[in-house]
């Protein structure tokens, strides 16, 4: 992985088109800005597992669902 | 063809009524070949079922039944994926959940057909303002 120390107010830039600026940071969290071009998605990572997850946890117990929506 | 299916045991569907999710749904990377059904005719509930692995069978719904405002728009990229030509082409359903005797809808990541290439996906809402584990209002 390659590491890069940036200031507030610094960016990368990935590829062509995606800007990656560090905003604010302090107490253990960096506030991030990203500019990217629109067919660019930018998600949290976390929430792909938990997306993940949660379509896992979905196909226990479908036969409540059904009981209870009837 | 006949398949497997969780609730209605061997089941003869229509080959051309076999939806694609080229990506597999996340969780269940590895089926990518999917039939949507009716759990019966006065539900507003259906199931996709795959058609590889009788047990990968998710409970789904139009989430308009329950949240008349949701709304989201898809990017260029799940369009062009997708093969959308018009909104007309597009199904929506979101993914229900039973835990603890309540029922929530993951309104983050809706699943999209196109009912007209039967293609499929679930996709992530960036900066959703839902919940992966929206309780139904019933």
């Amino acid at each position: 992985m390659l590491v890069l120390a940036r200031k507030d107010g610094e960016s990368i830039i990935i590829g062509d088109g995606i800007e990656v600026c560090v905003i604010e940071s302090g107490n253990g969290i960096v506030k991030l800005g990203v500019n990217a071009p629109k067919n660019v998605k930018v998600l949290r990572k976390e929430l792909i597992s938990q997306v993940r997850n949660e379509n896992i946890e979905s196909i226990n117990n479908i036969e409540e669902i059904i009981k209870k929506m009837k | 063809m006949k398949i497997e299916t969780k609730f209605f045991d061997e089941v003869e569907i229509e080959e051309e009524n076999i939806i694609i999710f080229e990506a597999g749904i996340p969780g269940f990377e590895d089926y990518k070949k999917y039939i949507v059904m009716d759990i019966n005719p006065n539900s507003n509930l259906k199931c996709i079922q795959s058609i590889e692995d009788k047990n990968v069978c998710l409970i789904i719904t139009s989430p308009w039944n329950y949240f008349k405002d949701y709304e989201f728009e898809l990017s260029d990229e799940e369009i062009a994926e997708l093969e959308i030509e018009q909104e007309s082409d597009v199904a929506v359903f979101n993914v229900l959940t039973f835990r603890e005797s309540k029922i929530t809808a993951n309104l983050v990541a809706p699943i999209i057909i196109n009912v007209i290439k039967n293609k499929g996906r679930q996709i992530i809402l960036q900066n959703a303002k839902y919940d992966v584990r929206q309780e139904l209002p019933c």
